[in-house]
């Protein structure tokens, strides 16, 4: 029995450092204009408010004049950007009501919040979510921006989020 | 006892299932739900062909009319702006008794089969090959025509077929 507790402390242990060694090491986001690859829930590492870019540019220099994301047409689909400190606002949207940020983001709370809480996400994932390409767009300069879409001939709507760089 | 039967025989029979949403037909050669043009129509056109909408979301750019319940939708019909005036350019169909002239009822074949029938019996080209990822998707383009076929399936919802003016 002494020689089980034994090698029990004995990995735990060993295993402590490194562990310890990954949370001390606190990830920041890197400019990345590669993998842009869309997705639906932030990665497990990502703390809103304290994983920031590692180097951050300066927010684009140009006032929103509305809260609303601006729509356009990406191929057959619809899609909505916006800048990074207005996808901040609107993931403080999601946070507070799923159920009624959508309007600001696809212009349609009802159709946002049945296409993403029928994902499983709750809205403080939508909202670390797009509290995290905000920060990648950030990341990769003011060119930047926060944009989510639909499928070829507007449906479905799948509550996911990407960054892309205006031309 | 008698009087609880009959209590239950007259729920039964106002219920929402029983006053279904009527099975809908689309001729895809021609584009037509109901015998009716149904891509291209002003709102009005479309509620004379499919009748009130359950749902309406309606905005100055974009609308969207719901028949049936969002989770058992028969159909959705998405309209844009073009010029000063909304015309739909898409409409998705998610009732799996719908009836098209020639497949006959085409949301319950299974999704590759529905593929080859499209292009054997329709003439249409794959734009996309059906596949799964995030979501299971395909898009097949009507021959001599800017209409598309999107179909496929979003986790836990029904399938759904979507036909949109690819212009």
């Amino acid at each position: 029995m002494k020689i089980v507790r034994l090698v029990i402390v004995s990995l735990a242990l060993c295993v402590w450092p490194a562990t310890a060694h990954v949370a001390s090491a606190a990830p920041c986001i890197a400019k990345d204009t590669q993998n842009l690859t869309p997705t639906t829930t932030a990665p497990s590492w990502y703390v809103p408010g304290v994983t920031g870019p590692c180097v951050a540019a300066s927010d684009p220099i140009v006032s929103p004049q509305t809260a609303y994301w601006t729509f356009f047409q990406r191929g057959w689909s619809d899609s909505w950007r916006t800048v990074p400190y207005n996808a901040d606002y609107s993931a403080r949207d999601c946070e507070v009501s799923l159920r009624w940020c959508g309007q600001y983001i696809i212009g349609d709370a009802y159709w946002f919040w049945y296409s993403c809480s029928g994902r499983g996400l709750s809205g403080y994932d939508v909202g670390r979510n797009i509290r995290y390409w905000a920060d990648r767009a950030r990341a990769n300069g003011s060119n930047w921006r926060v944009y989510t879409w639909t499928e070829a001939g507007g449906y479905p709507y799948g509550c996911g989020f990407s960054v892309y760089a205006l031309s | 006892m008698r009087l609880a039967v009959v209590v239950f025989v007259a729920a039964v029979a106002v219920s929402p299932a029983a006053a279904a949403a009527p099975v809908l037909r689309l001729d895809l050669a021609t584009q037509t739900l109901q015998g009716k043009a149904i891509l291209g129509q002003r709102p009005q056109a479309v509620v004379r062909a499919l009748g009130r909408p359950t749902e309406r979301t309606q905005g100055r750019r974009r609308a969207r009319f719901s028949y049936g319940r969002e989770d058992h939708y028969s159909a959705i019909v998405l309209f844009r702006r073009e010029g000063s005036v909304l015309r739909s350019w898409s409409v998705v169909l998610g009732d799996r008794r719908l009836r098209e002239t020639k497949l006959g009822l085409l949301l319950r074949l299974p999704p590759l089969r529905l593929q080859s029938r499209l292009v054997s019996e329709l003439g249409m080209r794959i734009v996309k090959r059906y596949h799964c990822a995030a979501i299971c998707r395909g898009d097949v383009e009507m021959p001599d025509s800017n209409v598309r076929v999107g179909f496929g399936r979003v986790r836990g919802d029904p399938p759904y077929l979507v036909l949109y003016s690819a212009t």
